[in-house]
């Protein structure tokens, strides 16, 4: 008996799903990402402004700032206000840092290596997606402040301008590959990668997703010179933590649907297929691609200052879900006219 | 056209500039180099002082008293840092050149009262805190195509 | 129904400042419906000091680094103003070398000035980077200050009779040394921040201010050219030795916030242009003559041409050693005086746009 448990321990632990669970894309890949990703962050900003950025903490470069920051926030004490709705203003932050992690669940890291297969992975990271901007209305509304309520506002509104075309410039990627499957449309890139067919789809993907995240130029919900802190006015503490972890598993999620999606996702040589395990190569190729796009992310935060709403908004419906639909017709031309360039 | 350069251009730009010289000094593990006018912390020397009180009468803050020196009948200034604004009026207009200018700058102390220098204070030579490290001396230089940035002084 | 969204709208009047990221010592209460702003004022005096009452009781010469403070970003643009007005009654004749010195003066401060406007604007769009890169810059403009007076920000330099100093030897190799290199960053601050897309669209079409409003409400300074008024002191009634520098006034034409922003940009450059010719023709000679100690009965107006704007300086003194009344008009408070009306019909978003395009000290329109 004692043996069958000890086999039935042993067997979860060496399981894929253990590994999944607790490495990648779990939990330590999550923590890893969020404490490094925040650290290369301000160190790459700080290059860009001609400053040095985390120097003490951590004897090489500052590497162990962001732990220090996160240990500091632990001990610190959250304070409600007073006339806050009490569950939600808790709750919101908590809901914010995990639901975003559910994306992860649907990115395929190997062919074989995916938390949840199915034929609507695609999908799946959407709703995701769509789930999210509900819980910082919920805060902006229970902390009972002008500010976070104003932040909560323009949280809706930018998240209706970014989603549509975030779905619809996907569509030309589904046509082409023929498949809502992530695995499927990973593999029908083995030729080309999608950015070089849909250019179009791709540039306005990578605007929306922005958008979506929450990053300059578009982090109009936060806005410091407008409304303090936006919808995060009223945290402190490991509230604001968990706040600032949301956003940056947003920003992995998001860098890795973009790179599944158009750069190729996991294809890549294997430089020593007898040495290297092939998955692990997979998904070295993945985390190194994803790389790319948080550098061009937070390059471009130090490159632009931030929009207003409206202009969002213009650029949402005037430009962006136009743009996507175009794409979506070129793409229909392109499979009528060359059906070779499809992997289907 | 001009819309797209507009919006590449920045992004270029902020870019290379990860690649140029890094504009920070490391105060105080460096310290810029101070010019050679520099209105740092007074000093007195009181065997020059005649006692004529000029100096605290164009202090335009009242920060200099004319208080006795200890043992003895002379009138010397006494100096509030906490009230000077190191216009170095006094140090010009001193007729008998007692009163003169220093590089220190670093005078910050935990009590108000500790920044109120009486004569004997204000003699000593002026010296670099106990409680910082000894910095680098650096420059601020424009060097290269890398950019202006602190150069330390002898490598320049 | 109507009262209970009177009620609502009594409510919504929200403070944005004085303790505020991005509002200085002011305080703009405003009221939205939504992201519209319905109206908006300004509130100054949180950091009044009585300036003018505390001159009163300095000597000619001590009142100088006091009034620094009204504007530290500006020092010797306001000293000049002052100093001019005591030697106008004293009735001295300045060196020419001193002459040439001040404008050099002036000229680094408002450049400093505007440098640091720069930082401010870009960083309440968000634009981090520039922030720092402008300060960057302005570091480089403050060493070449201190170099010659000893001090980076609050020169004290400035004084009746002259300057207090002579310039160091080998002072004008490294002064062209830094503008050369100083050009080329403004040649980059244009190219990143002045025509980048996104700034033009957070800046253009925002608080349009026309030219007959600009003169009906009394604009001064950039935001005055912003409208595409040609009304500058250092060309119309000229002083010290800006007759014989050649330089243009840059004017905006829609007289909105964008225009307001490219021409403080275009007076750096000008500015840049003055400091070369200044050094270049500087002459020979003596840098101070004595002024006396006690000032004779009289009064006297000077005009000069802050970063800012028009700053005019009142001097009466009766017989004696300090002045007897100093009246100080200040271009911030003018400016300022425009918010109200630049901001109608706006978003909240703009807020801090409308606010920094008018360039605001709040210690300058205090006093």
């Amino acid at each position: 008996m004692m043996q069958q448990i000890w086999d039935l321990i042993l067997g979860f632990l060496t399981s894929k799903y253990f590994l999944q669970l607790f490495f990648i894309p779990g939990i330590a890949f999550i923590g890893l990402f969020t404490l490094i990703v925040v650290w290369f962050e301000r160190k790459l900003l700080a290059r860009v402004m001609l400053r040095y950025g985390p120097l003490h903490v951590g004897r090489v470069a500052g590497i162990l700032q962001t732990l220090a920051d996160t240990l500091k926030l632990l001990f610190k004490e959250f304070i409600p206000p007073r006339k806050a709705y009490k569950l939600g203003f808790y709750l919101a932050p908590v809901f914010y840092a995990s639901v975003p992690t559910l994306a992860l669940t649907a990115i395929p890291f190997s062919p074989t290596w995916i938390v949840y297969p199915s034929d609507v992975g695609l999908l799946i990271a959407y709703a995701v997606i769509a789930c999210t901007p509900i819980l910082p209305i919920i805060a902006g509304w229970a902390c009972n402040n002008r500010y976070t309520m104003i932040g909560g506002l323009r949280i809706i509104f930018q998240d209706v301008a970014g989603e549509i075309p975030l779905l619809l410039s996907a569509l030309g990627v589904v046509m082409l590959s023929g498949s809502f499957n992530l695995v499927n449309i990973v593999n029908a890139q083995s030729r080309y990668w999608f950015i070089l067919l849909q250019p179009l789809g791709a540039l306005v993907f990578f605007i929306s997703l922005i958008a979506m995240v929450e990053r300059v130029p578009f982090d109009i919900p936060t806005a410091e010179q407008e409304l303090v802190f936006g919808w995060r006015t009223e945290y402190g503490g490991i509230l604001f933590g968990l706040t600032m972890f949301g956003e940056y598993i947003s920003l992995a999620a998001g860098s890795l649907l973009f790179s599944t999606l158009y750069l190729g996702g996991y294809l890549g040589p294997n430089p020593f297929p007898g040495f290297i395990p092939s998955d692990f190569a997979s998904m070295a190729w993945i985390l190194l691609k994803m790389a790319v796009m948080v550098t061009v992310l937070i390059v471009i935060r130090g490159a632009y200052p931030r929009l207003r709403i409206d202009q969002l908004l213009n650029l949402g419906w005037k430009w962006l879900i136009p743009l996507a639909m175009i794409n979506t017709v070129l793409t229909m031309l392109m499979i009528y006219f060359f059906p070779w360039v499809g992997g289907a | 056209m001009s819309t797209v350069k507009n919006t590449i251009r920045p992004l270029v730009l902020a870019f290379s500039h990860v690649f140029r010289r890094v504009f920070t000094a490391k105060y105080p593990y460096e310290a810029p180099s101070r010019p050679s006018r520099c209105r740092g912390r007074i000093m007195l020397r009181i065997e020059r002082c005649i006692s004529c009180g000029t100096c605290e009468k164009i202090c335009p803050n009242i920060a200099i008293k004319m208080v006795k020196l200890k043992g003895s009948d002379k009138l010397c200034p006494q100096i509030d840092f906490g009230r000077c604004m190191f216009c170095y009026f006094c140090v010009s207009y001193c007729p008998a050149e007692a009163l003169i200018g220093t590089e220190l700058v670093e005078i910050s102390v935990y009590s108000k009262e500790k920044l109120i220098y009486p004569p004997e204070k204000l003699a000593e030579e002026p010296k670099w805190p106990d409680l910082l490290p000894k910095p680098k001396r650096v420059k601020l230089r424009v060097v290269g195509r890398r950019g202006a940035g602190h150069v330390e002084i002898g490598r320049e | 129904m109507k009262e209970s969204n009177a009620a609502l709208l009594k409510s919504r009047w929200i403070s944005w400042g004085p303790v505020h990221p991005a509002s200085g010592q002011l305080r703009v209460l405003f009221d939205t419906d939504g992201e519209h702003l319905l109206g908006a004022k300004v509130d100054i005096g949180y950091v009044h000091r009585g300036i003018e009452k505390m001159a009163e009781n300095r000597f000619f010469i001590g009142v100088i680094p006091m009034l620094e403070k009204i504007c530290i970003l500006d020092a010797s643009n306001y000293d000049l103003g002052y100093v001019r007005a005591v030697e106008e009654i004293h009735g001295v004749d300045v060196p020419e070398r001193a002459r040439y010195i001040r404008v050099f003066m002036c000229e680094l401060n408002r450049i400093t000035s505007h440098l640091y406007w720069t930082a401010l604007m870009a960083a309440v769009t968000g634009f981090y980077t520039i922030l720092m890169w402008a300060i960057n810059d302005r570091e480089l403009l403050l060493d070449l200050g201190a170099e010659y007076t000893g001090q980076r920000v609050s020169y004290i330099y400035i004084i009746p009779g002259g300057v207090r100093q002579d310039l160091p030897s080998g002072f004008k190799e490294k002064a062209f040394e830094f503008l050369d290199y100083f050009e080329q960053r403004l040649k980059i601050l244009y190219d990143t921040f002045f025509t980048n897309k996104l700034f033009q669209m957070r800046t253009s079409g925002v608080g349009v201010l026309k030219k007959e409003d600009a003169l009906r409400l009394g604009a001064a300074g950039p935001t005055l050219r912003g409208s595409g008024l040609k009304i500058d002191v250092r060309k119309d009634d000229p002083y010290e030795v800006y007759e014989e520098m050649d330089f243009k006034i840059p004017t905006g034409e829609r007289g909105d916030a964008y225009d307001r922003c490219m021409v403080r940009f275009h007076e750096m450059e000008q500015s840049t242009k003055i400091m070369r010719q200044a050094l270049e023709s500087m002459p020979d000679g003596p840098v101070k003559v004595r002024v006396p100690w006690i000032a004779p009965k009289g009064e006297a107006l000077s005009r000069v041409e802050a970063a800012r704007g028009e700053a005019d300086f009142y001097l009466l003194t009766q017989r004696g050693s300090k002045p007897y009344r100093l009246k100080i008009s200040t271009p911030s408070f003018k400016n300022l005086y425009l918010f109200s009306h630049i901001s109608r019909g706006h978003l909240v978003a703009d807020l801090p746009v409308l606010l920094f395009s008018l360039d605001p000290f709040p210690l300058d329109a205090d006093r």
